[in-house]
């Protein structure tokens, strides 16, 4: 009777704790005009490579033949705005073609694609910056060094979620946070080559590119630059292979069929939940979305659910079917740049039919979203992958260009 | 028997306790009899096990009370085994409560026993309190419901090693409202083997390994050490989560084990502490 006693004594301090209660704190907005905003902070020389050594790496014919400088690469570090609560550093590859006495030097961006947020063998997590020579990042190898050697000094931030913010949620296909490193990228970059290189770039003249993640980042940000930052830079052109523009379509689809199988279904999970954390509106507890303990971002990619039923909960599917969770639905809204807007730069978009993880259904629903503005130009790969055809891309993109110096 | 029923009471009436139905126990010793409840790690005698469960990193955005609290209660007879324990979930939006009742039988057979077979059976209880304020979409009020549900799991011994299966959560009913489903304990299917191996009867070592499949695949893996039966150390883990679980626990009485537990996840950022309190009541 005495263990009863003691116990029942511990039980209830115990009982007592279980008042305490955990309450989350929020930080104050950062303000987006923030003067800290693509302030450089350190330059580093990575690696220079020939024009020959590229030739050999990237290993494509078509590609080979567009390469007719050496290049210099850097990461630059700078500052960026993250979550609008924090300026935070962020890092990008600057790569830099060792230009001639005549020649007109330009200034482009090329924004990746997905890179997953831990290693996986087989699965190249490396990151743009840290380029030294060698790498199978199809982004850098057959995208950002070959447009350089090219012609053009090219920046390809690593976004927030990476290297100095790495131990922070990745702000996944939710395009309005990512186009703060972006943007910030694009002006931190601009200062070291006008102010520290002394190379004579236009000031506002930007050429853009981007793959997937990056393809709709790419779109959002012609977006975001013909509109309310449009003095800061002046879009020439924008290329961009396998982007993510119909993103409401993307996202309905999924939420629409809970029980289609979907291959790519965690990347959906993904996207969910960093629409959940940096959305306005949201960041809801974890277990308002997700049927299983998703406690992060790592957490909602290693899922092997196969569809929206099993990894997410019905009242979350049904009130977004029904149209009344409308935090949710305005924040995919918010990503969708296939439609509502009206490019006034060319856009020159690829796809493959065949393309598994962004339905081709992206580049279609912005052809004809976007057709008023006649600027909206489309090659089809039939039968083409969502990577399958990715120097082939890069050559025309380089082409492309070329007729807009 | 009659204290059996009384130490039963007591919990049912006392006690406010946590457990997650089907999430994994980072307990500083490992539980296979959460997931089996045919399985029986204790000797002879009548128990109460508390759990204070302290999370460091509780639910992501969420309000939480991040003390949780459990209780259990065995009754180990030859080869009968009884259990009660009363479990409280605590979600963002979501309250319940979970009393459950387990029985299992040990059957020997073979030359000197050598193999044992055990079949057991739990039956829960559950009840939950949907409080529709803490979600987004403007409205108010709880809902109240009841569910039972099922475990079943079977396990065979042979000498040092055991293996053994149970489906736990088998009826899995929704709790709904308006035609959307609020919650349900997924049903998971759990298979399990472990070594208990004894060096001349001052060191057992235990190592397994848990697999688990529900909406997700998970996995249990470790290694359990108990020195000159008063000292226990575990290490075992957890996927897909990626934690660790540490424990260390030590005999301070006769009838008397306290312990605690560590475990953390370095990518998923999530970690917290446990304390488990064991009584022996009666031999």
């Amino acid at each position: 009777m005495r263990h009863f006693a003691h116990t029942s004594i511990l039980f209830c301090i115990l009982l007592a704790a279980v008042s305490c209660r955990q309450v989350a704190t929020s930080s104050p907005r950062i303000d987006e005009n923030d003067p800290r905003r693509g302030k450089v902070i350190s330059i580093e020389h990575n690696v220079f490579l020939t024009a020959e050594e590229l030739r050999k790496a990237v290993n494509d014919t078509a590609l080979a033949k567009r390469i007719k400088y050496d290049v210099n690469c850097y990461k630059v570090r700078y500052e960026t705005i993250y979550d609008e609560s924090d300026i935070v550093d962020a890092d990008a590859l600057l790569v830099v073609p060792r230009y001639g006495t005549d020649d007109t030097p330009r200034y482009a961006a090329y924004f990746h694609g997905t890179i997953l947020p831990f290693g996986i063998p087989g699965v190249d997590t490396s990151l743009p910056s840290d380029f030294k020579g060698y790498t199978k990042s199809k982004d850098v190898l057959y995208c950002a060094l070959p447009l350089a050697a090219a012609g053009y000094c090219v920046v390809t931030p690593d976004y927030t979620g990476y290297g100095p913010t790495g131990d922070r949620d990745h702000p996944f296909i939710y395009f309005p946070e990512l186009s703060y490193s972006a943007m910030d990228a694009l002006i931190a970059c601009r200062e070291v080559l006008r102010n520290q290189m002394h190379v004579a770039i236009d000031e506002r003249d930007i050429w853009l590119s981007g793959w997937s993640q990056g393809g709709g980042l790419a779109m959002y940000m012609q977006r975001k630059l013909e509109s309310s930052m449009g003095g800061t830079f002046r879009v020439k052109v924008n290329s961009i292979l396998a982007g993510v523009f119909s993103t409401e379509h993307m996202i309905m689809d999924v939420f629409n069929n809970p029980d289609r199988i979907y291959l790519a279904i965690a990347l959906y999970s993904w996207a969910t939940y960093a629409f959940n954390q940096f959305a306005d509106g949201m960041s809801r507890a974890t277990d308002q979305i997700f049927r299983l303990d998703i406690f992060d971002q790592i957490g909602s990619l290693l899922v092997l659910s196969t569809s929206a039923s099993e990894l997410f909960q019905d009242f979350f599917i049904q009130h977004i079917r029904n149209g009344t969770d409308s935090a949710f639905l305005d924040a995919v809204k918010a990503c969708s740049t296939a439609s509502g807007w009206r490019p006034r730069a060319d856009v020159y978009l690829h796809h493959g039919t065949d393309d598994m993880l962004v339905p081709y259904f992206n580049m279609t629903d912005a052809a004809e979203g976007l057709k008023d503005s006649g600027r909206i130009h489309t090659y089809s790969k039939k039968g083409g992958g969502h990577d399958t055809f990715v120097p082939e891309y890069m050559a025309h993109t380089i082409d492309v260009f070329e007729q807009y110096r | 028997m009659k204290k059996t029923v009384s130490v039963i009471a007591f919990l049912a009436a006392a006690l406010s306790v946590k457990a997650q139905n089907i999430a994994p126990r980072d307990n500083y010793l490992w539980d296979i009899d959460y997931y089996n409840p045919s399985v029986v790690m204790k000797s002879n005698g009548v128990y109460a096990d508390f759990y204070a469960r302290y999370d460091i990193n509780p639910i992501k955005n969420a309000d939480v009370n991040p003390l949780d609290i459990s209780a259990e209660t065995y009754v180990v007879r030859d080869d009968h085994h009884w259990q009660a324990s009363l479990a409280h979930d605590g979600l963002s939006y979501f309250d319940a409560a979970a009393f459950s009742v387990a029985y299992s039988h040990l059957f020997n057979f073979g030359t000197n026993k050598q193999h044992s077979f055990s079949v057991g059976g739990r039956v829960t209880l559950g009840y939950g309190r949907i409080d529709f304020s803490k979600l987004d979409y403007g409205q108010t009020g709880y809902k109240i419901m009841v569910r039972p549900d099922l475990d079943l799991g079977f396990e065979y011994r042979y000498k040092f090693f055991h293996t053994g299966f149970a489906v736990k959560n088998i009826l899995s009913l929704p709790l709904k409202d308006d035609g959307m489903t609020y919650f349900r304990y997924p049903r998971a299917y759990i298979w399990h083997m472990l070594f208990d191996l004894n060096v001349r009867d001052k060191v057992k070592f235990i190592p397994y390994f848990a697999l688990g499949v529900n909406q997700n695949i998970f996995i249990d893996a470790g290694l359990g050490m108990c020195f000159l039966r008063v000292c226990r150390f575990n290490y075992s883990f957890h996927g897909p989560t990626i934690s660790h679980n540490f424990g260390l626990g030590f005999d301070i009485a006769k009838r008397l084990h306290i312990g605690a537990g560590y475990c953390f996840s370095p990518t998923h950022r999530t970690s917290g502490v446990t304390m488990r309190l064991s009584v022996k009541i009666a031999e």
